[in-house]
């Protein structure tokens, strides 16, 4: 068959990202995630926020921990999804470190799909990192709201 | 070139257009009582909903060889001048097409026995020494067939292609999962990660695999009862054991 002369590499799919279509900051966060990882999501000063994407199954994990003057200090993402995903929530734990939490919660989607050059059927998963965010702080805020409570109460 | 056309002809006259017509008849989607002025001023207007499938608007065409008015769904040739007809006119939607009813449970093999018979009639081979508007229509008709058919065969695109009928898609608006499901998808795609056995991985696809078959089965039970918002859940969930599957199929393990 005309197919054995072909290279066998390039018959296999190929796990990588095709470069060609990326923009170099995506294959730059995808073949170098920053702060890949897990806090401990019952800690109080953390905050965890999970969002799926139904149209295109992908999941995304985004945690945040706070000092006590309301700056964030460490951030960590776990995503299985596709290289704009990955390198979405990657950009965005990159930017959330050292801010406070308002500040944060000014990050706009389109600020990641500027930085990454992402195309629009991209632009979803730019979103689903904006949304992990927020729910990250928000469910930061309630973690916070429960503890005052508990404080009030002693 | 004369027994060829005797041949699709008769064929088509004999077993599908037979059947074809008597569902159409049976379903009693038009008798006209009217003027002809009116009836051509209605069907223009979009005004005869095909009663057969909840769906579909219904409305005749003109074939584009000898205008004659075609009434039947599917038409595939026209029956004055047996010419074939185009399938972008007829606004099918894919069940019409193959002549099944709108419903989640399909039978796979009526789909296939169905989808072999009309692209035994339409495919482009057939039309190669026919006029270029003739293959440029049967080229058409073919992919349309080759589309509806892998759609309505796999089950997460028949029920996504059901929602749309409805009106209703999981792309649009991020609908919010759960965080229970989310979590437990969370740990399914680490476990796929983590997998290092050939053993560990199959037992994850069956795992996987189980999943989806009840989801489904609840998807069937959620169309049946005509519920749109929990067919919608319920896609959005097995979309995302889909895209695990496919995490599965393309992981290699040694």
């Amino acid at each position: 068959m005309f197919l054995n002369k072909i290279p066998k590499c390039l018959t296999t799919k190929a796990n990588s990202v095709p470069c060609l279509f990326y923009h170099k900051n995506v294959i730059d966060h995808y073949e170098n995630p920053r702060n890949v990882g897990t806090l401990n999501k019952n800690d109080k000063n953390v905050g965890t926020g999970l969002v799926g994407a139904p149209a295109c199954g992908d999941v995304m994990k985004l945690q945040i921990k706070v000092d006590d003057g309301g700056r964030i200090v460490d951030a960590k993402f776990k995503t299985f999804g596709c290289g704009s995903a990955i390198a979405s929530s990657s950009l965005a734990t990159e930017w959330v470190m050292g801010k406070t939490v308002d500040e944060a919660l000014s990050l706009k989607n389109t600020d990641i799909a500027k930085e990454l050059s992402l195309p629009p059927v991209k632009l979803h998963c730019s979103m689903l990192a904006e949304d992990a965010i927020k729910a990250a702080l928000s469910d930061y805020r309630i973690k916070q709201q429960e503890k005052k409570k508990s404080e009030d109460q002693e | 070139m004369f027994v060829m056309r005797y041949w699709r002809t008769s064929m088509f006259g004999d077993s599908l257009l037979r059947t074809v017509c008597r569902s159409v008849h049976h379903s009693g989607a038009r008798q006209f009582s009217e003027p002809l002025y009116q009836q051509i001023v209605n069907v223009r207007n979009n005004k005869y909903k095909f009663k057969g499938h909840p769906y579909a608007t219904y409305d005749s065409f003109k074939c584009w060889n000898c205008q004659t008015i075609l009434d039947i769904r599917p038409c595939l040739f026209c029956k004055n001048c047996s010419k074939i007809q185009s399938s972008e006119d007829q606004n099918l939607n894919y069940f019409e097409l193959f002549n099944i009813n709108v419903q989640y449970d399909i039978d796979t093999v009526q789909l296939t026995t169905n989808f072999r018979k009309l692209q035994n009639l339409m495919h482009p081979d057939r039309f190669s020494n026919k006029t270029e508007e003739e293959q440029l229509l049967s080229e058409s008709f073919s992919s349309l067939l080759n589309k509806s058919y892998t759609t309505l065969l796999n089950p997460l695109l028949r029920g996504l292609y059901m929602l749309n009928l409805g009106g209703l898609s999981i792309e649009e608006d991020s609908i919010t999962m759960d965080s229970t499901f989310l979590y437990e998808i969370m740990d399914w795609n680490e476990k796929v990660e983590e997998v290092d056995t050939k053993e560990s991985l199959e037992r994850l696809k069956k795992d996987v695999d189980d999943m989806l078959v009840v989801l489904y089965m609840e998807l069937s039970k959620a169309f049946s009862e005509n519920n749109q918002n929990q067919a919608k859940v319920l896609l959005s969930k097995a979309k995302f054991f889909t895209t695990l599957l496919e995490k599965i199929k393309d992981k290699d393990v040694f």
